[in-house]
């Protein structure tokens, strides 16, 4: 086996260490600045309380956000996120409701049914090299029509009540939404980290010809990973039934938005083959704290989207300018 | 390889191709531009599926529809831009598409062997004496040099009977071109065929036991290095020779 060679400690060699920390860490940076100004300019910002419903009302983005990262990583988009959670929503309490089915049967169909969505999405993207951007823009409007016929544009109510556990019930101080969550973000984690098909995720999204070379099925990959994004949504669209105690059509058309903003402000890169499942933690705490910091500073809920498209566009650009640096660095 | 045809919509890339390689065999596959070298490598490595033809290995007919056949059969390919993933680290590209995998909970869960995969590029690296120091180093971050060093590793990894290497030397300096000749040679001594598609005549002459001469899509010459000259095989691939199919 070869020794490791040390590197000599130069001065130089310490200012680029630093430098590569600082870039390693800057969401990081990033959200506890924000969370210092916002303690500084509203007092019911440092609160236990507030850090909990912050987590809470963030919960199915978190989920959403999860799809996304796997999807973007491949250098992919998915746009149905909002559509299929909407579908999900209203496909359990239509069960539920109208269908006669309890609880588990219930949510296993809309599972099912969200999962199908991204199925279909994946099946042209895979087989019919449809642009992820087109197939995915026809499922939201596709899941979003569909959610708005069951329900007829009104809402499903009569909901079981042992059903509202999962949104509103907590173990222990933390609520259940929050703990699905946390799940989810660590399955991802160790999907993309202990597993072959992260292994291939991060090949087709840093070069695709490279993976069909090394005997990747490029297409069954894309298959699964939006199928993965269509399960995230159902059950984000879930957690949203049980929290409104209702199935709405209407839900998540903004949930797209924060989605994409926090996973690229997570640092998952839109060229797809860079990015984590930590980052993107990082990036829906970033979004989350910005709309309860807008929010207790009493900015309308019009003026929120637009500081996240604004953040977005900040994001891409910082992306963009370190891709350039490390380009000319090398 | 035999009567091997390949279209591209009205370009013939290959037209009725035979080619042949013998155990322990390196085999220099040379022609201008556009003569069809790479594209009936490709083929045999599993890129391109062959319109027309058929492959034999050790006399019996098989099917090469991909590359993971390919790879099957014990056949591994060099690419000239290497086909590695930069955004991914050295051992994730030499192990890439047949990772090593630990079971756990009776085979229930199947995880990375992260470890053994490391170690054995770290071997492989060192077999190569290749000056890089990390395996789990960011492909990107390598030199040209470097990133060769990890796609020559990938195709010796797994105990192939045939490598292909498109155009190796094109983009290393007279040192790197030397220690990969070197290669080529142990190889053979391995009992291991070698086809070097490459512009580079001495590079054939220096290792190679015979040369084919593609021309346009189409065979014009095989001279064994020892009854020829490079004179010769260069007047082959300017001007192809009557009597070759």
């Amino acid at each position: 086996m070869m020794e490791k060679v040390a590197q000599p400690e130069t001065l130089e060699h310490s200012e680029k260490k630093m430098g590569g920390w600082v870039k390693r860490f800057s969401t990081l940076i990033g959200l506890i600045l924000i969370c210092l100004v916002l303690t500084l300019t509203s007092k019911y910002f440092l609160s236990f309380e507030n850090f909990i419903s912050i987590l809470l009302q963030n919960a199915n983005i978190a989920i959403l956000a999860v799809g996304l990262t796997l999807v973007i990583l491949l250098g992919e988009i998915d746009l149905s996120v909002g559509g299929v959670e909407a579908l999900g929503c209203v496909v359990a309490a239509w069960m539920m409701v109208y269908g006669g089915l309890g609880i588990i049967p219930s949510i296993i169909i809309a599972l099912v049914a969200s999962t199908l969505c991204g199925l279909v999405s994946g099946f042209f993207v895979a087989y019919f090299r449809f642009h992820s951007f087109v197939s995915t823009l026809a499922m939201m409007g596709i899941a979003r029509g569909l959610a708005l016929i069951y329900t007829h544009g009104a809402s499903i109510y009569g909901l079981p009540d042992s059903f509202r556990f999962i949104g509103q019930g907590s173990i222990g101080p933390i609520p259940v939404p929050v703990l699905v969550a946390a799940v989810v973000l660590l399955l991802a984690h160790f999907l993309l980290t202990q597993f072959r098909l992260g292994n291939h995720i991060y090949a087709v999204g840093g070069n695709i010809e490279a993976a069909r070379l090394a005997g990747i099925n490029v297409g069954r990959v894309k298959l699964i990973v939006l199928s993965i994004s269509g399960f995230c949504s159902g059950l984000a669209g879930i957690i949203m039934a049980s929290r409104l105690n209702s199935g709405q059509g209407t839900i998540g058309e903004t949930d797209l938005l924060d989605a994409i903003a926090s996973v690229i402000i997570g640092g998952t890169s839109l060229m797809g083959g860079v990015g984590t499942i930590p980052g993107t933690i990082l990036g829906v705490l970033i979004i989350s704290v910005i709309r309860n910091g807008l929010n207790l500073l009493g900015v309308s809920s019009f003026w929120q989207m637009v500081a996240i498209g604004v953040i977005i566009i900040c994001a891409v650009l910082v992306d963009e300018i370190r891709r350039r640096l490390q380009e000319k660095e090398r | 390889m035999k009567n091997i045809s390949k279209t591209f919509g009205a370009v013939k890339a290959l037209q009725n191709v035979n080619f042949e390689v013998m155990p322990a065999e390196v085999v220099g596959l040379v022609g201008d531009n556009a003569a069809g070298k790479s594209t009936l490598m490709k083929v045999l490595s599993g890129a391109y599926i062959a319109d027309q033809g058929e492959i034999q290995m050790n006399g019996k007919k098989v099917h090469i529809s991909n590359p993971v056949d390919s790879r099957n059969l014990g056949i591994e390919m060099l690419y000239q831009n290497f086909a590695l993933a930069g955004n991914i680290n050295i051992y994730q590209n030499i192990f890439l598409g047949r990772e090593l995998i630990k079971d756990y909970c009776l085979g229930v869960f199947k995880i990375l062997n992260k470890k053994e995969m490391a170690t054995r590029s770290v071997d492989l690296i060192s077999r190569l004496k290749i000056d890089i120091h990390q395996v789990n180093k960011r492909v990107k971050e390598l030199s040209g040099g470097q990133q060769q060093s990890v796609a020559i590793a990938r195709v010796i990894a797994f105990n192939a009977h045939l490598i292909i290497m498109d155009e190796p030397t094109a983009n290393l300096g007279i040192k790197e071109v030397g220690r990969l000749l070197d290669l080529i040679r142990r190889l053979r001594e391995q009992g291991i065929s070698v086809i070097v598609i490459s512009h580079r005549l001495d590079d054939i002459f220096s290792v190679g036991d015979k040369v084919i001469v593609l021309k346009r899509g189409k065979r014009v010459g095989m001279r064994y290095i020892k009854e020829t000259t490079e004179k010769e095989v260069l007047r082959l691939i300017v001007g192809g020779e009557e009597g070759e199919a």
